[in-house]
């Protein structure tokens, strides 16, 4: 029994992990940025729905569109004027600018908010109801719900819709894409702001359940990079595999080697990955 | 520049009147230059051919005029506007279309995906865009039949109706076609020149750059003859391929 309910809850924490790292994986396949400031658009979108919350009584789940849209619109304009500068560079450089960015993120957020975690006590918080004498917590499975639904919406996006589809076309072939109209510059924008509105729908989502610090950008970063390597990087169902792995990965590990080894074994697992099959679960598609 | 006149409510084009008009262009890529002074003109509802050997500059050119390659010197008149500062986007919206070198489908989308990617500067739905497919699959019925298949996996004769197809969707005014024939066999060849007179009553002009004399000049009305980044000669196709210097050195005779 008690493996039925380490399954459900892994999976239910996997739906999730996929939301979080979803955003991380477009920017890495689409941009070939491996983006250090996911974390920190995904711990402002948690603060967001923290201060909305402990200000205002607004409920999380009502606030996550709001977190969404915000870090959109902070994304985008990130990526227009600043990253975009050094877009033609390299990997490293775009690198060590995220990073330098993520820095002072962080610093403001110790600044402002201190270092105290930080919670979203909602009254239906400790609801849940059993199916077959498994537990299932109300509000794990609305994070599961919306995780599956905010990657799913990102797949349909990028399969369906005229933006999605020159996003595609920007990554297998810049000149020709340019050809057809396509400015490049509003593009990689657009792709980033998508990223880090996805981040900040995923903090809300962390909040919700999780306490949350400054220092949950890193922890959650770390989690996405484990996420999408296992997964395979550069593609949607890719994330999906490796937050379902990860999730099952924590939950197990900590029934046989106690808590506070989660982590590490989350980079075990990306090691072992790494070396038995280097790109990945799914394999390494690339968003076409 | 004259306008045609309007006649039930169609603009009319009288033949020589001036599409596109390139003066002393110069470009090329960050060290090197390739261009050195071209001058060509391209009137409304024409086909002109460029040829010229490996190295010449003639995709050069062609990117140049799109916008994907800047210019250094020189004027690019396009229906009477200078395109002196335009995008890439801007020129694809004002109805130059550019079809290029190896054609460079998005293989991993299929073929209707790019289709709706050359209809992309349009900035219409693709519902919207039906009607225009159904038009370019008119020309290109294979390409109906293909539709869901993916470019990359269809032989190059397919490729490069899709690719000609895909330029259409922007409802350029004039159509750059780089290497047309380059790969192909003779008789697909021979369909795609069908294709291209097709298009080209109904009124797209099309400057189509060919490593294939014959077929170039069989096709055009007049023609360029590129040579290191200068334009070496120029004429109606009977007088380039009565040329001596021609007969020489494209024809081997
Ligand atoms: N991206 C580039 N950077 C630098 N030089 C380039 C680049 N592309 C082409 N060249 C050079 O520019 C010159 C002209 O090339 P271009 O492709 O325009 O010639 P072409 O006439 O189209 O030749 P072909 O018949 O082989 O297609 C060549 O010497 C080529 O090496
Ligand atoms: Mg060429």
């Amino acid at each position: 029994m008690i493996y039925l309910q380490i399954l459900v809850n892994s999976v239910l924490l996997g739906g999730m992990y996929a939301a979080i790292a979803v955003g991380f994986s477009l920017v890495w396949g689409v941009m070939n940025i491996l983006n250090i400031l996911h974390g920190t658009f995904l711990m402002l979108g948690g603060y967001i729905t923290f201060w909305l919350f402990h200000l205002y009584g607004v409920d999380p789940f009502l606030s996550l569109p709001l977190s969404a849209v915000a870090m959109f619109f902070l994304g985008y304009f990130i990526q227009l004027g600043i990253i975009n500068q050094v877009i033609r560079a390299s990997f490293f450089m775009t690198l060590v600018l995220t990073f330098g960015l993520e820095l002072i993120g962080v610093k403001m957020a110790l600044f402002f908010w201190t270092g105290d975690y930080r919670s979203v006590q909602t009254e239906y918080a400790g609801y849940s109801f059993q199916v077959g004498g498994v537990v299932i917590p109300l509000v794990r499975l609305a994070l599961f719900g919306l995780g599956l639904l905010l990657t799913g919406g990102l797949f349909w996006f990028m399969a369906v819709t005229r933006t999605g589809r020159a996003i595609r076309a920007v990554r297998i072939d810049l000149e020709a894409a340019q050809l057809m109209g396509v400015n490049p510059a509003k593009i990689y924008a657009t792709t980033y702001g998508i990223s880090a509105g996805l981040a900040g729908a995923a903090g809300a989502l962390v909040s919700a359940g999780f306490a949350i610090s400054p220092v949950t950008d890193v922890e959650f970063l770390a989690k996405s990079f484990v996420i999408c390597v296992v997964g395979g990087l550069g593609n949607i169902t890719g994330a999906l595999a490796g937050g379902l792995v990860l999730g099952l990965v924590e939950n197990f590990g900590a029934l046989y080697f106690g808590p506070g080894l989660q982590n590490a074994l989350g980079y075990a697992v990306l090691l072992l990955v790494l070396f038995i099959r280097p790109s990945g679960l799914l394999g390494r598609a690339g968003y076409h | 520049m004259s306008r045609g006149e309007t006649r039930g409510g169609y603009t009319t084009v009288s033949a020589n009147d001036v599409l596109l008009s390139v003066t002393g262009l110069e470009g090329g890529y960050d060290q090197v230059q390739i261009l050195w002074g071209v001058d060509l003109e391209v009137s409304a509802g024409e086909m002109v051919a460029i040829i010229g050997s490996n190295g010449a500059g003639k995709t050069t050119f062609l990117k140049t005029i799109s916008g994907v390659v800047p210019s250094r010197a020189g004027t690019i008149v396009f229906d009477g506007i200078a395109l002196e500062g335009a995008t890439a986007k801007e020129i694809v919206e004002r109805g130059i279309s550019h079809v290029p070198e190896g054609r460079r489908l998005f293989g991993p989308m299929n073929i209707e995906e790019n289709l709706l990617m050359g209809g992309y500067a349009r900035g219409l739905k693709d519902h919207e865009l039906a009607a225009d497919l159904e038009r370019v699959y008119g020309i290109f019925p294979i390409l109906k039949e293909r539709r869901k298949q993916l470019a990359g996996s269809m032989s190059g004769g397919e490729q490069q109706m899709c690719a000609i197809a895909r330029g259409l969707m922007a409802r350029p005014r004039l159509l750059l076609i780089d290497e047309l024939s380059l790969g192909l066999a003779p008789r697909l060849v021979e369909q795609l020149c069908a294709n291209l007179v097709e298009i080209n009553r109904e009124g797209v002009a099309i400057l189509v750059v060919e490593q294939d004399v014959l077929t170039a000049l069989d096709l055009a009305e007049r023609g360029y003859v590129f040579e290191s980044g200068r334009i070496a000669m120029s004429g109606t196709s009977d007088e380039l391929i009565a040329n001596q210097e021609v007969k020489r050195t494209y024809l081997g005779i």
